[in-house]
């Protein structure tokens, strides 16, 4: 399951597991984000490309109106598959 | 993609009763997920259900991937993205795949009488 939330700040709260059954959600959710945003990943234990497909959709809208997503507190799992995926390059990632 | 469900709680069931390390289910997991996704979509009219099994295998995990298939389709030979790509040229197609291919020791593909069967070696010493 995937809990997403939007905080008074406008921080991303992402919680549980974005695979492929929950992308639907996701990108509904950060349909909302429309400026410089953090996505935090703190209890997101696990992602699939699924999931990073939706996260490479909201920075290139985002990107339009130069804004972007930081991506922030990713666990070990997560942080390597951004590092093979060199998500790096296009993200801010904390 | 409600299917995954219950390939996720087999998996789940399968990791807790040997005792699999974090790391390594983290990447099986990711490629379970990858291929049988792709299989899913890529072989619309397969008419039967995809196989998941998993076995422990001296010092490595061992997973078969099975589905009947007309036309093979081998996903380690499949073009790998370009990772250094600007945003605005970044798909996530092909991504999946040539992630599993960095993540699992080795990948390996099998088409015969139309059954595809894709096998995935990795360590358990991770």
């Amino acid at each position: 399951m995937l809990k997403i939330t939007i905080d008074e700040q406008g921080t991303v709260h992402l919680q549980g597991r974005l695979d492929a059954s929950q992308t639907d959600e996701a990108a509904k959710m950060l349909t909302k984000v429309t400026t410089s945003a953090t996505v935090d990943f703190k209890n997101l234990e696990y992602i699939s490309s699924a999931g990073l497909g939706v996260l490479i959709a909201a920075q290139k809208r985002l990107k339009q109106s130069g804004h972007g997503l930081t991506l922030a507190n990713l666990n070990n799992h997560i942080r390597d598959v951004f590092r093979f995926a060199r998500f790096d390059l296009i993200f801010k990632i904390e | 993609m409600k299917s995954l469900d219950p390939v996720f709680a087999f998996i789940s069931e399968f990791f807790n009763s040997q005792a699999i390390s974090a790391t390594t289910a983290f990447s099986v997991r990711f490629a379970i997920e990858e291929l049988f996704t792709n299989l899913v979509k890529y072989n619309k009219n397969g008419k039967s259900d995809i196989s998941v099994g998993l076995s422990v295998q001296g010092k490595n995990l061992v997973v078969q991937i099975k589905d009947i298939e007309e036309h093979p389709f081998d996903p380690t030979k499949a073009p790998d993205p370009d990772i250094h790509a600007p945003l605005e040229n970044r798909r996530p197609g092909g991504l999946g795949i040539f992630l599993v291919k960095k993540m699992i020791d080795k990948v390996e593909y099998h088409h015969s009488e139309n059954m595809s069967t894709i096998t995935l070696v990795h360590s358990l010493e991770k």
